[in-house]
């Protein structure tokens, strides 16, 4: 059949070309592989390990390493998408994604996400350093092969182990600067790891149907609605004085002791609203509203650590809390 | 018997000028390609400048440093 006859009944000319087995894919479908809005998310937190890490590291090699951190993590979104591609064509929320549209054949993504890791984790090596380049591809094998490969469709807990996947991007900010891992980097890995369950199970209960029917089992769809909320409210306990610890550690300033004190008790009061709230509108309210919070206080407790790290290093005037108040002063 | 004409293969493009395709298609097509081919010239035009000026940046011993 000559691609003239295959056009002739068809609205959509991508869908003639791709049986003629021409690629229809535009840049703009490459990049929404890369999954930009969670990018941006990696490289923000990966910027602020960057900016923590005690030493120095030329401008443009600090930018080598958060490009190669961002093409890795866009890199696994790819892979993801390519793995995925079935769960995501019945899911509402990601019907429209490259593949499932029709915009990017499963091998174009599948070669494009294996191109662009084994680039990000060469470069990153090559001309970085080879410590924060095997955390980089540690971080890549552990989301595309251990979360999305084989927890995402058979646990419940999937997103707590698979969420390490998405906490690590500050350690390997912080190792690009000096080569190791301390306490610091761990515990802005902690804070991740313990904000992404919460924040995806809040958008797990708003999407249990899109769930249910793609088969993958949630915590929502499994253990119910109830024993998620439970579960969200003592993430939430958990992760409001994690999150506080860097400044009683002496890592971080009055400020940001201040913001993850009120942001963790914000944090609490959203579970607590939503772990209350009765009836289906009111419920998906206050996910929702979870959901949105969860981003604005990570988005702000890494925004304030960076910019009083900035501030330190600018004006040499000392941020950090009062040793009084940090559990050094007892030593 | 008659005997048939063996088919003759149909010949494989070497290029898509030789298929087939409506003039809209065609238009359509071009377009995604020349976008991809812009991406991806830029993408290999920020390695080759990365690659300069990292190798600007850490001298002629770029790549030799402890592991």
């Amino acid at each position: 059949m000559s691609l003239t006859d295959a056009t002739s009944d068809v609205a959509n000319p991508s869908l003639a070309l791709r049986e003629a087995g021409l690629s229809t894919a535009s840049a703009r479908d490459y990049i929404n592989l890369l999954k930009p809005r969670v990018m941006s998310l990696v490289v923000f937190t990966a910027l602020a390990g960057l900016v923590a890490a005690p030493g120095s590291l030329h401008p443009f090699m600090a930018l080598t390493a958060i490009l190669c951190i961002a093409v890795g993590a866009g890199a696994s979104g790819a892979l993801n998408m390519w793995y995925d591609a079935d769960i995501d064509a019945v899911m509402g929320r990601t019907a429209l994604r490259p593949i499932p549209s029709g915009a990017v054949t499963p091998r174009e993504a599948l070669a494009f996400g294996v191109l662009l890791s084994v680039f990000s984790v060469g470069v990153l090596g090559l001309l970085v350093n080879w410590q924060a380049s095997a955390l980089l591809a540690f971080t890549i094998i552990f989301y595309a092969v251990i979360y999305t490969m084989w927890l995402k469709r058979s646990t419940p807990q999937n997103i707590v182990i698979g969420g390490l996947a998405g906490a690590f991007p500050p350690a390997i900010g912080w190792l690009a600067v000096t080569g190791s891992l301390t306490l610091e980097p761990v515990l802005m890995v902690l804070i991740i790891f313990m904000w992404t369950p919460p924040h995806f199970w809040a958008l797990a209960i708003l999407k249990e149907e899109d769930y249910g029917r793609a088969g993958v089992p949630m915590l929502p769809n499994v253990a119910g609605d109830r024993a998620t909320r439970a579960q969200i409210l003592l993430y939430a306990v958990v992760l409001a004085p994690l999150a506080a610890l860097p400044a009683f550690f002496g890592y971080a300033g009055v400020l940001y002791a201040l913001v993850s004190i009120t942001g963790g008790i914000g944090f609490i009061q959203h579970a607590l609203r939503l772990q209350k709230a009765d009836g289906i509108a009111d419920r998906n309210k206050a996910a929702g509203k979870l959901f949105g919070f969860s981003i604005l206080y990570l988005f702000v407790l890494f925004a304030v650590m960076m910019g009083e790290d900035i501030v330190e290093r600018v004006t040499g005037l000392a941020v950090a809390m009062p040793q009084a108040l940090t559990f050094a002063a007892g030593s | 018997m008659a005997r048939t004409r063996p088919e003759t293969p149909r010949p494989v493009p070497t290029s898509t000028e030789d298929v087939p395709m409506k003039a809209e298609d065609r238009a359509f097509y071009e377009k995604q390609r020349r976008s991809r081919s812009i991406a991806l010239a830029l993408g290999l035009g920020a390695v080759v400048v990365l690659f300069y000026f990292v190798s600007l940046i850490q001298g002629p011993g770029i790549l030799q440093r402890p592991l």
